[in-house]
This record gives C-alpha cells, structure tokens and sequence, in this order.
C-alpha cells in the first residue's frame, strides 16, 4: 500500500533530453522527465544501466553531454559558476559509500557547510545538529570521528548532514547497499520519515519493498533511458515492458 | 607497545655497534706486501702512493708515474692527514706531500719517518683572479712591507724552523673586509687549533691585510674549490700553499712567493705498526685535548640547524608545488605553472645534491657574500622540496575521491574542500612519509663540509687531521648521527600508531 501524498503542481526539477557519455560509451540518451514538489521517486533497474550517473548528472557531479537540466527556473546546464554555487546546496545527496568528511567529527560533519554558507551561525548550527542527533538517537557520537561509527550510523548522520543545508530536493544513490543487513532498517526508517514529511526525493535502490511501499512514482531505467514511468502499482503490479518484468523475476526470485 | 619499537631500535643499534667494531678491527691488520722499492725517484713508482688531491705533490707524482705507465698505483686524498691516515694503516706505501705538513706529520707519529732525497722543491704564493692587477700589486707591497718589517722571518721561526714563539697580533682596525680562502687542512702554513685557525700563512694574511688597512675574513673551504672560488669573486685572494705551475697561471696570477719549500716523502719506519695509543689514550687524543669535542658539539649544532630550516622550507615549497600539480590534473588550469614545477622536480630528482649544493654556492651565489648556513639551508631546502612535493602529490591523490564529491553536493567550493577536507586528510596520511624525507635530509646534509660549513661530519674531518687518526672521529661522528636518528625514527613510529589509533 502506497502512501497519500500531497503533491502540488510546483515543478522542482525538469530534465529535457539529457545525454551522458564517458569517452564514446553512451550511457544515457535523450533521458527526459519532470519532478515536482513532494514526489518520492525510486529509481529501479539492473547494476551498470547508468542509474547513479542519471542522478549524479543531476547535481553536476557527472557533467551532462547534451539536454538541460531546469531547477525551477534555471537552467544549470546554462548557468554560470555563480549561479551554479547557489543552486547546489539546494539539491542534496547521499552517497553509497556515506561519504563523511573523515577528519571531522559527527557534528562537524553536519554543521561545516551550512556555517560556510552562512545559512546559520556556528551557534545556531551546533544547536540544530544536537537536535538532530537527538532524534535519531545519535546524541553520544556527535564528538567522535565517522571511524567510530557502525555503517548504519554513518549513513543516518549522512542523510542529517545533507538536511542541514535545507535541501528542496535530495538524491539518494543506494543509501542501504554498503550495509550490513541488520542496519538497514534503520536507515530505510529514516529515509522513510524524511518522505512522509514530504521531502521531495530520488531513491536509486534494489530494496524493492520499500520503492513499493515509500514511493509515489517509479522509474525502471535500461537501455540508456527510462523504460517504465508509473505508480508503485503500475510498474510493480502491471509491467508493460519486456525487461521490467525479467527484472522484477530476478529480484523476488532473490 | 612502545617498548617494542625501542626494542626494535635497539637491536638495529647493536647491529651496528658490532659491524663498526669489527671494521675497526680489520682495518688494522690490512696490508699486504706489494715489493715496493722506495730507494730512489727511479723506482718509487714501484709503490703505492698517497697525495692530497689537486696539490702540486699530485701534479708532480702523477706526472712521474704516468711516464712509467704505474698511474694505478696513486691514490688521492681530501686532504694529506687522510693519506697519512692511510699510510699508518698499511694501506699505502708512502705519501708524497710537502715538508712542512710532511715534519709536522712525523712529529705527530713516531712510527713514520721521512726519506733523505726530496721528491721536488716548490715555492708557494699566494693567488688573486686575473683581472684583478690592482690587488695583486697591493698584496706585492704589502709582502715587501712584512718583509722589511721582519714579520715573515719571524714567523718562518715560529711556524717552520720551530724556534721562535713569535706571533702576529693582528689590529684589524680597517673598515673594508678582504676574503681569503685557504684549506686549512695543512700544517704548519693553516690548520685549525681549537676552534681557531692558525698557522703561517694565516697570520701572514692578517699582517697583510694590517698594512693594507683591510679587515680579513677567512673562508676554510675544499682544497680543489679555492682557485674557483678566487677567479668567481667568492673570495679575493688566497693563501693556501699554492705552488707556482704554467697550469694555475692560465687561470690566476701569483703574488711574491710566500716561502720555498720542498716536497717530501713519508714512510712507515720498518717493522712499525699502529701508533700503539690505547683506548683511553686515543679518546683523549681525540676529543679530550685541546677540548676537541667542540668541533663535534658546535658541527652537531649546524647539521641540526640545516636540517631544521631547509625540512621547513621542504614542506612548505612542497606543498605549494603539490598544490599546482593537482589542481593541474583535476581542473587543468595553470597549465604553464605545472610544466615548470614538473620540470623542477625531474631536474631536483635527476641531479645529485651535492652537485647542486655547489651550484647554488659557486654559480647562483657567485658574487654575492651570503651566510653558508643560509646557502645549505636553500639548497637542501630546494632538493628536499622536490622530494616532498612528490610526497604530499601522492598523499592527496590517496584520498578517497568521494570526500571530494561530498563536499561538491554540499556545494562547498573546491578552496574549501581542499582546506578543510582534503589536506588535512592528504597531510595525516603523509606525515610519517614526511619524517622519513627529514632523516634522509638530515644524513644528506653531511656534505656541508663541501662549502666550507662546518658541520657534524667536516667537525669529525677536522679532529681526524688534527689526530691523524681516522676510527675514533669517524665512529663518533656515527654514533652521534645514529642517535639523532635513532630519536628520530622513534618519535615518528610513536606519532604515525597515535595517528592510526585516530582514524580507522
Ligand atoms: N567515471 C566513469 N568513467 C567511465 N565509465 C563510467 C564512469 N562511471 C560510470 N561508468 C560506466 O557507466 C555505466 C553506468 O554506471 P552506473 O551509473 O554506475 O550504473 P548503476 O548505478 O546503474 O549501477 C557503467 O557501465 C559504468 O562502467
Ligand atoms: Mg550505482
């Protein structure tokens, strides 16, 4: 059972025509689509079909080839450096691998780039994170260094440090592949609360229950393009495309 | 658990204590009979001899057993006390050098002895640079004005006939300085007593120096650097048992000779080895008397000042040249920048140090007077930086790209990402890297002596000319550098344990 959300008309995200290649390989072509306000979108589809590159391309860590990429009303793939600054911190990421800053502490972590941006005051920052840490029960690891934490750990304060930039959107590349089984779930608790308070999000993930339950909208990437755009239902209950349903076979078959 | 690495340290420094004793032992029972028959300058080449290199004794020997095509049997040394060094220990068969150092020699060990016949009979001057006529005929004056004031006799008394106690005190009340360089590696004429060098010559130049109304400063530098060093400007004139030959006059005018001297030859007596000093008797010889040590505790303190500085100057310059060559690779920007740190760095790693030590002292400092400490400090400064920039190149390129992608999604800039993340990251994974690059350094710097710097090394140098004896300065030397190291290597396991129980 997928949730009621509330999506407004606002359009946070359109992509139009966007091409990704590395040298001569193309991995994406002509990939188009538009996210609005409040959508959870799970991002589906066999390892090495390009999903990590279509949402790294999303926030320029990938350089695109060709197309656009609009956030609201600016074009990123036109926009200058500047401009460009401004619109980054508005589109978080989490990362496989978490990706914290090693030589900083837990609360360091979360409260260095919204202080450097000047979003909020060391103070205001500090008092914000041990908030946080608070609520997913964090608050005795704020001073030690990220080595010290489990993997499940690591990843929550990942998703808390990118909400500490106030994201209008965040990207999630496989926030629960890198862990242990048992960690998973709190993980996937807090993604999931971050979503009903309706946080617009793309989730690449091979947890096929939660795209299910958590999502409003699943896209089934192969084949350098998105193949299948529809509800959970749709494309979990109803596959049109030849491959989505090999896919799906494969992964319930796991 | 540090006990195990001060285990490990020790047990590396008994290996060597017990290598370093068994090649003093060896090196007095060496030797061999080689049939050399010293009865005439028909067949001396029939023996192996020792020379101080670039010295007329070289010139001449060479010279001689050339035309008997016996070339092999010459061995050159740094200095004469070296060859004579050699000599005790059965390593040679004979040292061709001038009569003066040659009488001082066989006064110092009784075991040697001078042949009757003289190899040849040499008179020393003095050198200026070619173009330079007008200090030249100053010097001339000067010379003449010694002689009738009866200073050089007098100093002839003291210094070579030993029969006077007559020293120049020098009133070095001018205001413009001259520098002279000499080696003062060769007594009677300029040798080091205490920490102070005298001897024939030296107190020839200060009276010279008197008369002309200047103010001397003295260079000690290499034998075999002086005339560069006169004809590049370094120094201005030089005393230094310069024998007039057709050679050196292409290069460098002579002043008045200073003294006529003989060259002669050295021998062990028959039957004679070691100068049977014991163990005690030879510390004292060595650093004891005369308060010799200080050579080792004042060298000590401008190795580790050298050391020090030019580590300082490695890591930061390495650390900016680091910088262009990544932000060079990630974003290729300062594309020029990059091909001459590149090109800095292959010229740094493919050239010996030494050779750019001299380089630095004798061609980029050329005309200027500059402190040697501060040429050492830039040079190995300027090798070391090369090294590091290497180092720490690697050190940023070893962190996880993905800390940089963090950084980029939070929309850092790469300035920040770079100061906050990345080199902090990059230099934790480099220190102990880094250290070790300061240990080669330290040892590197042992070649100071090269331009006159007395370090840890050349204060050993001076002690064993001073003693003739090469195993008690050589092992202290060692023993000193093996400490500091020693020190050293320890911190360095102790910081890199801290650092991994931080991290990981
Ligand atoms: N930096 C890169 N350079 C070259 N090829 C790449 C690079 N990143 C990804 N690829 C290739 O792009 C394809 C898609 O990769 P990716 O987007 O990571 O797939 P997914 O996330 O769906 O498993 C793969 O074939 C991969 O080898
Ligand atoms: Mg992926």
């Amino acid at each position: 059972m997928s949730v009621n959300r509330e999506i407004s008309g606002e359009i946070v995200l359109k992509v139009d025509n966007l091409c990704k290649s590395f040298g001569k390989h193309e991995i994406l072509s002509n990939v188009s689509f538009t996210v609005k306000k409040g959508e959870v979108i799970a991002i589906i589809g066999p390892s090495g079909c390009g999903k990590s590159t279509l949402i790294r391309t999303l926030n320029l860590l990938e350089a695109p080839t060709g197309g656009h990429i609009w956030f609201h009303d600016k074009d990123l793939t036109q926009a200058s450096r500047k401009e460009i600054s401004k619109i980054i911190p508005k589109i978080g990421m989490v990362f496989q691998q978490f990706n914290l800053f090693n030589n900083l502490t837990v609360r360091r972590n979360i409260t260095m780039a919204p202080v450097l941006h000047g979003i909020m005051s060391k103070e205001e920052a500090d008092d914000w994170a041990t908030g946080m840490l608070d609520r997913i029960g964090l608050r005795e690891q704020a001073d030690k260094y990220p080595s010290q934490l489990s993997g499940g750990q690591k990843q929550r304060v990942a998703i808390v440090r990118t909400m500490a930039m106030n994201p209008e959107i965040i990207l999630f590349d496989e926030p629960t592949s890198a862990l242990d089984p048992e960690m998973v779930y709190e993980v996937l608790s807090l993604v999931r609360e971050l979503a009903d308070s309706g946080m617009t999000m793309m989730l690449v993930t091979h947890e096929m229950k939660f795209a299910r339950n958590a999502s409003s909208r699943v896209f089934f990437v192969h084949d350098r393009n998105i193949q299948e755009d529809g509800t959970p239902e749709q494309v979990f209950d109803n596959p049109r495309n030849q491959r989505l349903r090999e896919f799906l076979m494969r992964v319930s078959c796991k | 658990m540090t006990a195990e690495s001060l285990a490990a340290a020790l047990r590396r420094l008994s290996a060597v204590f017990i290598l370093v004793f068994c090649s003093g032992c060896l090196s007095g029972c060496g030797g061999k009979d080689t049939g050399c028959d010293a009865s005439s300058l028909e067949t001396i080449h029939t023996c192996r001899v020792g020379v101080q290199v670039g010295t007329t004794s070289d010139t001449g020997v060479t010279e001689l057993f050339k035309s008997k095509s016996a070339e092999g049997m010459i061995e050159r040394f740094n200095t004469s006390p070296d060859a004579v060094t050699a000599l005790r220990q059965n390593k040679l068969d004979l040292v061709v050098v001038d009569e003066m150092p040659a009488k001082e020699f066989v006064s110092q060990s009784p075991e040697l002895e001078i042949l009757d016949y003289e190899f040849a009979r040499e008179r020393y001057a003095g050198i200026v640079a070619l173009q330079n006529q007008e200090l030249l005929q100053k010097i001339n004056d000067a010379l003449k004005t010694a002689q009738e004031r009866g200073i050089i006799d007098k100093l002839k008394e003291t210094y070579i006939f030993k029969s006077g106690d007559y020293h120049y005190i020098p009133e070095q009340n001018g205001s413009e300085t001259i520098v002279m360089a000499t080696n003062a590696q060769f007594p009677p004429y300029e040798y080091y007593d205490g920490n102070r060098m005298r001897g024939f010559e030296i107190e020839l130049a200060y009276a010279v120096a008197d008369i002309m109304g200047k103010k001397l400063k003295i260079d000690d530098i290499e034998f075999d650097s002086i005339i560069n060093a006169v004809s590049s400007g370094k120094a201005d004139f030089s005393f230094s048992g310069f024998s007039e030959t057709e050679e050196r006059k292409k290069f460098i005018n002579f002043t008045l000779p200073l003294i006529d001297s003989g060259i002669s030859i050295v021998v062990r007596k028959d039957g004679e080895h070691g100068s049977g000093l014991s163990f005690s008797e030879k510390f004292h010889a060595n650093f004891i008397e005369q308060e010799r040590w200080k050579y080792l505790a004042g060298g000590l303190g401008i190795t580790l000042i050298v050391a020090f500085f030019s580590t300082l100057i490695g890591i930061t310059g390495g650390f900016l040249l680091a910088v262009v060559r990544v932000v060079h690779h990630r974003t290729g920007r300062l594309g020029l920048l990059n091909f001459i740190v590149r090109l800095y760095i292959n010229i740094v790693r493919g050239t010996p140090v030494m050779i750019q030590l001299l380089i630095i002292y004798y061609v980029i400092f050329a005309s200027v007077d500059v402190s040697k400490i501060l040429v050492a400090v830039a040079a190995f400064g300027l090798n070391s930086m090369a090294y590091t920039a290497e180092i720490i190149r690697a050190g940023i390129n070893a962190v996880d790209p993905g800390q940089f992608e963090a950084g980029k999604s939070l929309g850092l800039s790469d300035r920040s990402i770079y100061r906050y993340i990345i080199m902090p990251q990059a230099l934790k994974n480099v220190l102990p890297a880094l250290a070790n690059e300061g240990i080669s350094l330290l040892k590197e710097t042992s070649i100071s002596g090269y331009i006159g710097l007395i370090d840890l090394t050349r204060g050993g140098v001076i002690i064993r000319s001073l003693t003739y004896e090469a195993f008690m300065p050589l092992m202290a030397v060692a023993l000193i550098y093996l400490c500091i190291i020693g020190i050293m290597s320890y911190g360095v396991s102790v910081l890199e344990r801290r650092l991994k129980k931080n991290e990981r």
